[in-house]
């Protein structure tokens, strides 16, 4: 009997000890994606957001192999820019835009999304790279101008 | 069922150690768990509404959380979806609550995990409660699992163990601490000059909403922006710090409705202001029937009133008895008619109609200013007023 007791006595101490570390681990891993997000672009699970009042546009070019450059907006290869990038605002770069969860943000997806298209265009055998001159303004800043370019492509053979 | 959501005074190590003995009533969170089932099938339908029409995210642009995170088949993503949204019904329903509650919780979860693009923040606060309501056993009250169980004759225990409780008031109070430490320190927010810009850029769409150009011309001026956004930040950081005190709750949950209101009128966040507002109820009390309500049931009145407030005390609050008929028309005269009683204390007439209101929900946004106002003036009075303290108190402590 004495024996049973000391068991249940022992199991919920264990099952207290067991709540006491995952409450710490719960708490400290949200505490850690709030400081975390201080150096993320996307801010993910830091709870910032409309953090800017930002906008940004960027024209989208092909560089062929043979270096002619060729704007993308009207589709190439039966590919469209908006059917490949959907989300987020990045589906008609070149229409000026807000960026409402920051610009970094905007640009680094923006980026990315260069370099998928660059890797999930098979019938596109002519493009070396895809190149993107974006121009945005970070809150009422002055405007600022980056050349992006994707992922380079190998020369069909 | 040992209960307390009020710790007793202690050093802070026993107050650690007590939050993982004691038990407390999931009456709240049950009634959170009712209105989040509508809140996420209202998140869910976008997403399918893709799948359906044939749009799969991930053939097109994706970036996943994790490179290791499965890519469903569409047809299986789909059948997912309409799971997830059965789950909320049956979440919301109270039918196998705690399969239903995790499920839920599993699917939101990997939906957003799958995809970066897909991360918002008012996604990220869904996911949240709904780890909360997965943790948290709230099946045991306002269900069809209680119904069935009681008809078996084998009622569920209405306790919870209080530090899950505690945990999910962790999380829920983040988005408040961390978006207002976030904006304390950032000049351009702190200045006014982020949400000044964004309404002169799309003061167009506000115009189309509907509000006035004339008002748009008062408020589009970068002093009021510089003083405006100023108190929303100072109200978010007291939105999250307030909720963990008895004097300032009430104050807090008012603010939290005002704050929601405003941000879903003026801005784009899904389903952030009704969760916001729902998830007020993680720091309701976690006690029934500790307040005891006196009513005259020998009057229409008296009756009326039973009947209000058994369909209105949604939290059960209130336990509620007959009043004795006055014995003298001496005390007749007094027209006593509201006497609300608890562990604490006995507050009558017009004091104990503004606590029982403000502890109806349908009302406490209507009341709750106006209790606020009251035990303000009666602090002022506790101030001169030495034998009033403890009933002061007594009243700021529920």
């Amino acid at each position: 009997m004495r024996g049973n007791e000391k068991q249940r006595a022992s199991d919920t101490a264990l099952r207290r000890g067991a709540a006491k570390v995952f409450f710490v681990f719960v708490v400290s891993a949200q505490f850690y994606f709030v400081v975390a997000a201080y150096d993320n672009p996307h801010k993910h699970f830091g709870y910032q957001p409309f953090s800017q009042s930002s906008t940004w546009e960027s024209s989208i070019v092909r560089v062929l192999h043979s270096g002619e450059r060729i704007d993308i907006r009207d589709g190439w290869e039966g590919y469209r820019w908006s059917e490949l990038v959907r989300e987020r605002g990045l589906d008609a770069p070149w229409v000026r835009r807000s960026a409402p969860s920051g610009v970094e943000s905007t640009l680094d997806f923006f980026q990315q999304a260069l370099n998928w298209v660059a890797t999930h265009t098979p019938r596109d055998r002519e493009t070396r790279y895809f190149e993107a001159h974006v121009r945005y303004i970070k809150n009422r800043g002055a405007p600022q101008t980056v050349v992006m370019r994707s992922v380079e492509r190998p020369a069909a053979p | 069922m040992s209960s307390g959501a009020q710790p007793a005074p202690c050093s802070l190590w026993s107050a650690w150690n007590d939050l993982f003995e004691r038990t407390g009533s999931t009456r709240a969170i049950a009634v959170l768990r009712i209105l989040v089932g509508p809140i996420v099938i209202v998140h869910l339908w976008p997403f399918l509404e893709q799948a359906q029409s044939g749009l799969y995210f991930a053939d097109a642009f994706f970036v996943p959380f994790f490179d290791w995170w499965p890519v469903l088949n569409v047809g299986v993503y789909r059948a997912l979806i309409w799971l997830a949204i059965a789950s909320s019904v049956a979440m919301s329903l109270g039918l196998g609550t705690r399969l239903a509650c995790a499920y839920t919780f599993f699917f939101v979860s990997f939906n957003v995990l799958s995809n970066q693009l897909f991360f918002h923040h008012n996604r990220a606060f869904l996911m949240s409660i709904l780890f909360g309501l997965a943790l948290i056993p709230c099946g045991a009250t306002l269900s069809i699992d209680a119904w069935l169980a009681a008809r078996r004759g084998r009622p569920l225990a209405d306790a919870m163990p209080l530090w899950r409780l505690y945990l999910v008031r962790c999380l829920a109070c983040t988005p408040y601490l961390a978006s207002g430490a976030s904006k304390l320190i950032d000049p351009a927010w702190w200045g006014g000059v982020v949400m000044y810009d964004r309404l002169l850029r799309f003061r167009h769409i506000a115009e189309q909403k509907g509000v006035p150009s004339e008002l748009i011309d008062i408020i589009a001026v970068p002093e009021f922006h510089a003083v405006f956004w100023k108190f929303v930040v100072l109200t978010e950081l007291f939105i999250g710090i307030g909720y963990w005190f008895g004097r300032t709750r009430v104050g807090a949950m008012y603010m939290a409705l005002g704050f929601h209101v405003l941000i879903e009128i003026t801005s784009r966040v899904s389903v952030f202001s009704y969760l916001g507002i729902c998830a007020t109820l993680i720091w309701v009390v976690p006690q029934t029937r500790d307040r005891i309500v006196y009513l005259r049931l020998d009057t229409p009145g008296g009756r009326r009133w039973v009947r209000v407030i058994q369909a209105l005390d949604w939290l059960a609050r209130f336990d509620i008895r007959p009043q004795q008929a006055p014995a003298s028309a001496n005390e007749k005269r007094k027209k006593i008619e509201w006497v609300v009683d608890d562990r604490s204390g006995r507050i009558e007439g017009a004091a104990a109609r503004r606590v029982l209101l403000s502890r109806l929900p349908i009302f406490m946004p209507l009341v709750a200013p106006w209790l606020l106002l009251s035990e303000h003036r009666r602090s002022r009075r506790a101030s001169t007023d030495a034998p009033l303290a403890d009933t002061t108190a007594r009243i700021s402590q529920r």
